[in-house]
């Protein structure tokens, strides 16, 4: 069952097309990468889902919702209880310990506070960062800190988890670490999982992946490691 | 929402930079809140002193015969009584030269008789036979003091030697101040009766000064008392009639306290200029945060604060920075309160104010309008600016600011 599917979006900036009528859907609780040069759309793509920014055309519809037609405040909602993200730069507020920062979804959306907390806790045991909790993100190492930010993601069970260049930060052993963490835990949360990437290792790890190419689904995009059939869109 | 206002601020404003731009704007608002309220203060203070200065010296009401001299019959006093009138002390004003020490000052001379005129001003005034009670701005003018000898030159009256003055020794008794300059420097009074023999009114008078009844109306506000007042005017012209004039206390200085209330009103709006700055000031506090900490709030709005929740959050964090000027305005009216009744500095020219030191007299009313003006200049120019601050995307912030 789709739990994203994506109608003919175009976003355009300037007069530059960033995505130009693209067509596709996500299956729900399954894993995705979305590949392509730099310029080909993808991050777009990824706000787009994220409902950061809406489309000039087409639709987007996630779980049933159409973006389009969401008012700021719902489309804050379902940032807020639909969808983690996962920075490049882990952005963590320097101000706050660990704990805070990863407390913050559930402090706009007015969560449980105590249910999140137990949570986040057992994410983070899991993750093996339970004792940077307390730290500021300063003390932490570049790993560190963006398995806090992946905490982050997780603490309200997304159903659409998100990643832009998860690992650009990390070298090449850390960055294999956070991708299979990241695909451990979005396949026990049932969350459905996309990740851009420009990092082979990283695509490796993914049955499924879209290449973009100047705003299109280009033909590379397949959704089986070993199958050169591109998919339909 | 306390929790997200909470984790919000404490984002934007935890930094060095940022808490030091946060305190001067705060001290900024704070001291152009005070400014106003200082004015509106002193304004206010300046009528007060001025009210219970003329009331020091006449009561709540005088009246006085158009025909000059008059007797005050017994039907008129059972008529005051019947009225509510609590007190009255029928006196005697004349115009008169005092010398002393090869100086001279015209002066009011009132003749008074002291028990029922201290019962009425509330002042012990109890002059002796030759002796004279004056203000101390008198005392200072012509060197004298409490026991020294003055001359007093007055008109003969309608004696028959009335083209000489008439000249007469009388001792100093005692000093008494009215909290007026104008009254401390002119008024010296004595007993009634000398008086009456010097001028020849057989026993009349030509003014009778009254008390409505402080006692029976302390509850009361200075507003509510003033209406008292009239209202007794209004009842003593009914049993007087038109051959009396008669005043309330203010009603010499009636064109100066209109005045100086028009000038209130003319430079607290002048000074809406000053808040109206501050309030720029705030805003330019916004708009650097906005742009300093940018990443901050494309987070925020990332993570699930829709566009209206940060404005109510940014409103929040501007209306509790008007909340804290508020509050510490009033450490600087203190001060200001404080500079007023200390500092020689600052004390009045008396000739010019009437009135040597002022302090600042606030009611309810003038904060409550103060600060409410305050924020709602605050709320009409920040809520504007918010409007146009927040039309940025958040993808396009995020792009900006990650890159």
């Amino acid at each position: 069952m789709a739990l994203v599917d994506i109608q003919g979006i175009s976003k355009k900036y300037a007069d530059q097309y960033a995505l130009n009528n693209l067509t596709l859907s996500l299956e729900e609780g399954e894993q995705y990468a979305i590949l392509g040069a730099s310029g080909s759309g993808k991050s777009t793509l990824l706000y787009l889902l994220g409902g950061l920014e809406k489309a000039d055309a087409g639709t987007i519809n996630v779980s049933g919702r159409d973006l389009s037609k969401l008012s700021d405040s719902a489309l804050a909602k379902y940032r807020n209880e639909l969808v983690g993200f996962v920075f490049q730069f882990h952005f963590l507020l320097p101000s706050m310990t660990c704990e805070k920062n990863i407390l913050l979804p559930a402090e706009i959306g007015s969560h449980k506070m105590a249910k999140v907390r137990k949570k986040i806790h057992d994410i983070a045991e899991h993750l093996g960062v339970a004792h940077c909790l307390k730290k500021y993100p300063y003390q932490l190492s570049g790993g560190e800190q963006q398995r806090i930010n992946i905490t982050r993601a997780l603490s309200l069970t997304p159903k659409l988890l998100l990643c832009d260049e998860p690992t650009g930060n990390l070298d090449s052993e850390n960055s294999a670490k956070v991708t299979d963490l990241i695909q451990d835990l979005a396949k026990e949360f049932g969350s459905t999982l996309a990740v851009v990437t420009h990092d082979p290792g990283v695509a490796k790890k993914f049955s499924k992946k879209f290449v973009l190419k100047d705003g299109h689904l280009s033909h590379e995009s397949f959704f089986n490691q070993n199958d050169s059939v591109p998919p339909t869109p | 929402m306390l929790k997200v206002f909470s984790s919000f601020s404490k984002a934007l404003i935890l930094d060095r930079s940022n808490i030091r731009f946060a305190l001067g704007v705060w001290l900024g608002l704070s001291f152009s809140i005070a400014v106003i309220l200082s004015t509106v203060g002193i304004m206010d203070g300046f009528i007060t002193s001025l009210k219970s200065g003329l009331k020091l010296s006449n009561g709540d009401i005088t009246f006085s015969s158009r025909a000059g001299f008059f007797e005050l019959g017994p039907l008129t006093k059972k008529g005051m009584k019947e009225l509510g009138v609590a007190s009255f002390s029928p006196l005697i004003e004349s115009q008169a030269f005092v010398v002393a020490n090869e100086s001279s000052k015209g002066i009011v001379i009132r003749g008074v008789e002291g028990q029922s005129y201290s019962q009425v001003t509330g002042q012990e005034i109890l002059p002796e036979r030759e002796s004279i009670i004056v203000g101390p701005e008198l005392a200072k003018v012509l060197s004298i003091k409490v026991g020294d000898e003055v001359v007093l030159v007055m008109a003969q009256g309608n004696r028959q030697l009335d083209g000489l003055p008439l000249l007469k020794k009388f001792k100093v008794q005692g000093l008494i101040e009215h909290g007026i300059y104008q009254k401390d420097l002119r008024f010296v009074y004595m007993d009634q009766k000398e008086l009456s023999e010097m001028l020849g009114t057989k026993g009349k008078v030509n003014m009778v000064s009254l008390n409505i009844g402080q006692d029976a109306n302390q509850n009361l506000t200075d507003e509510q008392r003033e209406q008292a007042v009239e209202e007794m005017v209004y009842d003593l012209e009914d049993l007087l009639g038109i051959d009396y004039r008669i005043k309330p206390y203010w009603e010499d200085y009636r064109s100066m306290l209109e005045a100086v209330e028009i000038e209130k009103l003319t430079i607290s709006l002048i000074l809406q200029i000053i808040v109206i700055i501050s309030i720029f000031n705030v805003l330019s506090f916004v708009t650097f945060l906005n742009e300093k900490q940018s990443q901050q709030i494309f987070l925020f709005q990332a993570l699930g604060l829709s566009t209206q929740s940060l404005r109510r959050t940014w409103l929040s964090m501007v209306c509790f920075l008007w909340a804290f000027s508020c509050a510490f305005s009033l450490v600087f009216v203190w001060l200001f309160n404080w500079m007023l009744s200390e500092l020689s500095i600052l004390s009045l020219p008396g000739d010019v104010y009437h009135m040597g030191r002022l302090q600042l007299s606030l009611d309810l009313s003038d904060y409550m309008i103060v600060f409410g003006t305050t924020l709602f200049w605050m709320i009409l120019i920040i809520a504007f600016a918010l409007y146009r601050l927040n039309k940025r995307s958040i993808l396009y912030g995020l792009r900006k600011e990650f890159s």
